[in-house]
């Protein structure tokens, strides 16, 4: 299957204005989302998700390395005209009406007069701003720009769509909209890479995930290899001292609630290790309990592995 | 072509702008307290030429291009200042450039639309001061439009300094560096005879390095001409000259622009 992104090393290491100090957004990313997948793009706050999609959409310019979108190398003009964005908390000249944005963006792709108007009437109906356009934007609240800044990003009936929070201001309703907006955008084709930190929305619409952390990549898979394997919750009191702290070390997880001591183990073979060792520090078993790993928690326990990373310098300029 | 979509947005933005209104109302209330200024001046004494004396309208004329300058300058820094800047502060500009928009295209289009926007307002100023002028005098005086023409180039390649200067400075800067460059500009002149008399080396190194830097917004003033126009008949090669100041600008511009340019290839969003 064709590649519609590949990134290959791609780095941005933001340099201090005093000083020799340096920020590494992103570190020598190495991803590849294939034609026709719906790629979620998941980490915390600062782990370097819109500074890799600036970088792929030549908003800023990587420090080393390369990538391609629908086979063509980053900076290429013509691909654009195949690829749209949408931003996270989206703004746009809000002396406007939502069609003549919608306009402007349709100029801008060179598409020809009877195409954009009834384009421009499809999306506003789609993304149910029919009763908005007469409205500026200045007029429009935060769900309804989202909504405006979904139609700017279909205008062009793009190939490869890269969405920053899609579903950020949205209320419930609108919010399971969009979710078959985009499984529909799947259906139709399209490769939709979603940045999100609505991760239940993620596990539902999308293919594969990778998850970044201080511009590392730290897990990519598909969300049901990730998701479906097991593993097992065990609580049990009475454990205490050295032997409890044992035990402790031994799960993947644990949570102690006022002496119900809760462990999370995905290894088999370390659930009954763990059982064993509970016996040992003369604790008892409460409930042994298999579960499914939600992406939230694939998500946690990434996040929490990242090694600690060093005080940064004060004098380094950080990206937005 | 995408420069003119731009173009196009950005005028419209423009003339949504409050402060084009503002400066228009005020020039044309300032252009009708001028005949009356007039008026009072010459005690009402008529006339050589059709309905009013050639003092009033001198006077009228000399008012009304001083508030085509003082508008003109305004509304060149304060249209252009914030252009790119406030597009990157609201992330506008995002949804842009993920387009098929060279970034040239962008900055030319925001130039564009800014000078539509200009000759629009000094335009009108100039119909204006025609029409008062031909109440006055009974003919059309043409050669008014061509002086405010040249008005219009000289804040043409204000707006681009500004538009440049938007790009590596911050807008205080700008703006502060914009009225600087203007006034330093237009007395080009008195710095040039300040350097052919003086022994100084520095002073000569100075002035000619600010008659480098600087545009000589001098060039386009043929105001005190326009003023007295039965004097243009008088000045040999009046029109070579206009043409060369008109050549001179767009020489300045084309530079200024190539800069802008190739700054905003590399400037990262």
């Amino acid at each position: 299957m064709a590649s519609a992104i590949e990134i290959n090393e791609l780095t941005k290491v933001y340099k201090s204005v005093v000083g020799d100090g340096r920020f590494t957004a992103v570190d020598k990313l190495n991803l590849t989302v294939d034609e026709g997948q719906i790629f979620g793009f998941l980490g915390p706050n600062g782990a370097g998700k819109t500074t890799t999609i600036k970088m792929l959409l030549g908003l800023i310019f990587p420090t080393s390395g390369s990538a391609k979108l629908l086979g063509k190398p980053i900076g290429d003009i013509s691909t654009k005209n195949g690829i749209s964005y949408l931003p996270e908390t989206p703004y746009f000249y809000d002396y406007m009406t939502g069609p003549e944005l919608l306009d402007f963006y349709g100029r801008l792709f060179r598409i020809d007069t009877p195409t954009r108007k009834q384009r421009i009437e499809r999306l506003i109906d789609e993304v149910g701003l029919g009763h908005a356009t007469g409205r500026t934007l200045r007029q429009y609240s935060k769900g309804m720009l989202q909504r405006i800044g979904i139609a700017q990003a279909l205008i062009n009936d793009p190939k490869l769509l890269f969405f920053d929070e899609p579903t950020s201001g949205l209320d419930p309703v609108a919010h399971i909209d969009i979710r078959n907006l985009i499984l529909r955008l799947k259906d139709e084709g399209k490769t939709l890479l979603i940045s999100s930190h609505q991760l239940s929305d993620v596990e539902m619409v999308c293919d594969r995930v990778a998850i970044i952390h201080k511009g590392q990549l730290k897990t990519t898979g598909h969300v049901m290899d990730l998701i479906t394997g097991s593993q097992v919750r065990i609580q049990a009191t009475g454990l205490v001292g050295d032997a409890a702290e044992k035990v402790r070390k031994m799960a993947d997880r644990f949570h102690d609630d006022d002496g119900m001591v809760t462990l999370w183990e995905s290894d088999m073979d370390q659930v009954d290790a763990i059982v064993d060792a509970v016996r040992t520090a003369k604790g008892r078993i409460v409930s042994l309990t298999p579960e499914r790993r939600s992406l939230e928690d694939i998500f946690i326990e990434t996040v929490r592995e990242a090694a600690p990373v060093k005080p940064e310098d004060p004098a380094v300029v950080h990206p937005d | 072509m995408n420069i003119w979509v731009i173009a196009r947005s950005t005028f419209g933005e423009a003339i949504r702008k409050r402060i084009g209104l503002y400066v228009v109302f005020s020039a044309v209330v300032f252009l009708i307290l001028s005949q009356l200024f007039a008026q009072f001046s010459t005690g009402g004494v008529s006339s050589e030429i059709g309905g009013g004396s050639r003092v009033e309208i001198t006077i009228i004329k000399s008012m009304a291009f001083f508030i085509i300058v003082l508008s003109g300058l305004v509304l060149s820094i304060f249209l252009s200042f914030d252009l790119v800047p406030s597009d990157v502060d609201n992330k506008t500009i995002y949804t842009i450039l993920s387009k098929p928009v060279k970034r040239w295209h962008y900055v030319f289009g925001k130039f564009i639309g800014t000078c539509m926007a200009l000759l629009m307002n000094i335009g009108f100023m100039g119909v204006a001061l025609m029409v008062l002028v031909a109440i006055k005098s009974h003919q059309l005086e043409w050669p008014l439009l061509g002086g405010v023409l040249l008005l219009f180039m000289q804040f043409a390649v204000l707006t681009g300094l500004a538009i440049l200067l938007s790009l590596v400075v911050t807008r205080n800067i700008n703006v502060a560096l914009c009225f600087a460059f203007y006034l330093t500009g237009t007395v080009s002149e008195f710095w040039q005879s300040i350097a052919a008399t003086s022994d100084n080396p520095l002073i000569k190194l100075m002035v000619k390095a600010i008659h480098l830097v600087i545009p000589n917004f001098y060039n386009f003033s043929f105001t005190n001409t326009m003023v007295h126009l039965e004097k243009w008949r008088e000045i040999p090669n009046a029109a070579a000259d206009v043409g060369w100041a008109a050549v001179y600008g767009v020489l300045y511009l084309a530079v200024i622009l190539l800069l802008a340019f190739t700054i905003f290839e590399k400037k990262e969003v």
